[in-house]
């Protein structure tokens, strides 16, 4: 049959599906009924964004701040903190931490958005490769995996911005945690829209920012189901402790996946030296950041990165001493760190 | 919109999705059906289907291919993973009022937007936690097109990395 054939009878390209695949046996369609619509109706959220702060960027934002996320400038946490409250842990087990939504307009995300679907193909196999342990007990079937590995997204999931696209965030790999959806609404929708929904180009508004360290979140609801028994607080860090260890293997892979957004076009991964010139609190303050960058990495990565730069500024100094080159790239290994100094 | 994407129209786009073994592909929307969902839409004040969507029905009542979810008139219940997608009322009406808007129809999803139909606007792509509208197409084909051909383009950029 022609593809016009095809266009004058819609059923034809489905019974040709059928034929080939057999109907999808994992998946029930049915009429919704009354009582799943009560039950959703009822649990019915969203209704008006709770704005507390809704700042103007540019000059009249009373703190100063930039969009970003804030767990290591206790200063400004607890400025932060009289506007938005103490942080909290979500419904599936995200952290939060002090946040700036900064609303990026459109006409800017351009480039991100070029980028973005390519930037998840690639990392998806990588998650798939390295983390499989952790991908069964977040509830993804072998199935699922191999689609992983061939840089699908499987049923159920979704790939998130840890700072969010409109927020400012962008496409880099670190930037990105494979979720279940439900948990990735909850994140987007009940906890970041539920303070930014329908902010304005240009506004910012401070709000909890839901946090995940690794790159796949594991609730403890899905670690509970894995293995039977519901963890402890401490069982359930140490257990994701152990499945995203930073072996050399992953480490190879991560450094590889950066090079390959880079050939991609993506967003940049080096993180140059601080300048020391410059200060924050008595301490100085990064411009080791490439400007595309400033936007990409999770702002709680780098102000990490800034109070943690002592080291890779005496290396640097070292460096310079010594008539050698200075380190300028942050490796996935330097990511890890900061990633899990941030989550202590 | 204007768009560096390869030259794929709406025909070889469902060619895409229809060939591709992972997506899953729902028994095509009856008359019936349809009638029976824009009655039940119409009693609770949201906007029927409209008529170039209901096309796209026809072809499969719902759809999953890749991170592209489009909503039908049926529940779809995965049991091994233990998740649902909704009907195209309930992904309406559990949308937060920022994404909703005035009558919006919410009809699918990616990672981190919203595919809707707004009575002014056309198709319109969402952003999916501040509701800022990123895209917008005349036709539910020009969305489906661009999303697909989108993907198809990704795939490929990746395909060449590697080799």
């Amino acid at each position: 049959m022609s593809s016009n054939d095809a266009r004058e009878n819609p059923g034809y390209r489905y019974e040709q599906w059928l034929n080939r695949t057999g109907r999808h046996k994992g998946v029930q369609a049915h009429t919704a009924t009354a009582e799943e619509r009560a039950d959703y109706r009822t649990a019915k959220q969203g209704e008006s964004p709770a704005r507390s702060t809704d700042y103007a960027l540019g000059g009249t934002d009373p703190l100063n701040r930039s969009a970003g996320i804030y767990p290591h400038d206790p200063e400004l946490a607890a400025k932060l903190a009289q506007d938005i409250g103490p942080p909290f842990k979500t419904k599936y087990d995200q952290e939060t931490v002090p946040g700036v939504y900064r609303k990026t307009p459109k006409s800017e995300r351009g480039q991100v958005d070029r980028s973005w679907r390519a930037t998840k193909r690639l990392l998806l196999p990588l998650l798939a490769e390295h983390y499989p342990e952790a991908l069964e007990i977040m509830g993804v079937k072998k199935s699922g995996i191999n689609q992983m590995l061939r840089g699908k997204t499987p049923s159920g999931f979704n790939t998130d911005h840890l700072h969010n696209r409109g927020g400012g965030g962008n496409n880099h790999p670190f930037n990105l945690v494979f979720m279940r959806i439900h948990e990735h609404d909850e994140k987007d929708q009940e906890v970041l829209g539920n303070s930014v929904g329908g902010l304005s180009p240009r506004r910012a508004e401070a709000t909890h920012w839901p946090y995940t360290k690794y790159p796949i979140h594991i609730s403890k609801e899905r670690m509970a189901r894995h293995d039977g028994a519901s963890p402890s607080d401490a069982a359930y860090k140490e257990r994701l402790e152990k499945l995203f260890e930073p072996t050399p293997e992953r480490v190879k892979a991560w450094d590889r996946i950066l090079e390959n957004a880079e050939r991609l076009g993506t967003e940049k991964n080096s993180l140059t030296v601080a300048d020391p010139a410059r200060v924050h609190n008595g301490q100085p303050l990064g411009d080791y950041l490439r400007e595309d960058v400033a936007r990409s990495v999770p702002q709680a990565l780098l102000q990490q990165a800034a109070f943690d730069r002592a080291t890779v500024i005496g290396e640097r100094n070292e460096a310079s001493n010594a008539g050698t080159k200075p380190p300028t790239t942050m490796t996935f290994r330097d990511f890890m760190h900061r990633r899990e100094e941030i989550g202590r | 919109m204007s768009s560096a994407l390869p030259m794929l129209d709406y025909e070889t786009c469902l060619d895409v999705v229809f060939d591709d073994d992972d997506a899953v592909i729902i028994e095509p929307v009856d008359a019936e059906d349809l009638a029976r969902m824009n009655r039940e839409m119409f009693s609770v004040g949201v906007a029927g289907i409209p008529s170039d969507y209901r096309n796209f029905l026809r072809e499969t009542n719902g759809l999953i291919w890749d991170s592209i979810t489009f909503y039908g008139t049926k529940r779809l219940r995965f049991e091994e993973e233990d998740f649902y997608v909704p009907d195209v009322l309930e992904a309406s009406e559990r949308a937060p009022t920022w994404i909703r808007g005035e009558g919006r129809l919410v009809i699918g999803r990616t990672d981190s937007a919203v595919f809707a139909h707004d009575i002014k606007a056309g198709y319109v792509v969402l952003d999916s936690t501040d509701g800022e509208v990123l895209e917008a197409y005349a036709s539910f084909q020009d969305l489906f097109t661009a999303q697909v051909a989108a993907e198809v383009e990704a795939m490929e950029a990746v395909t060449m990395l590697k080799a």
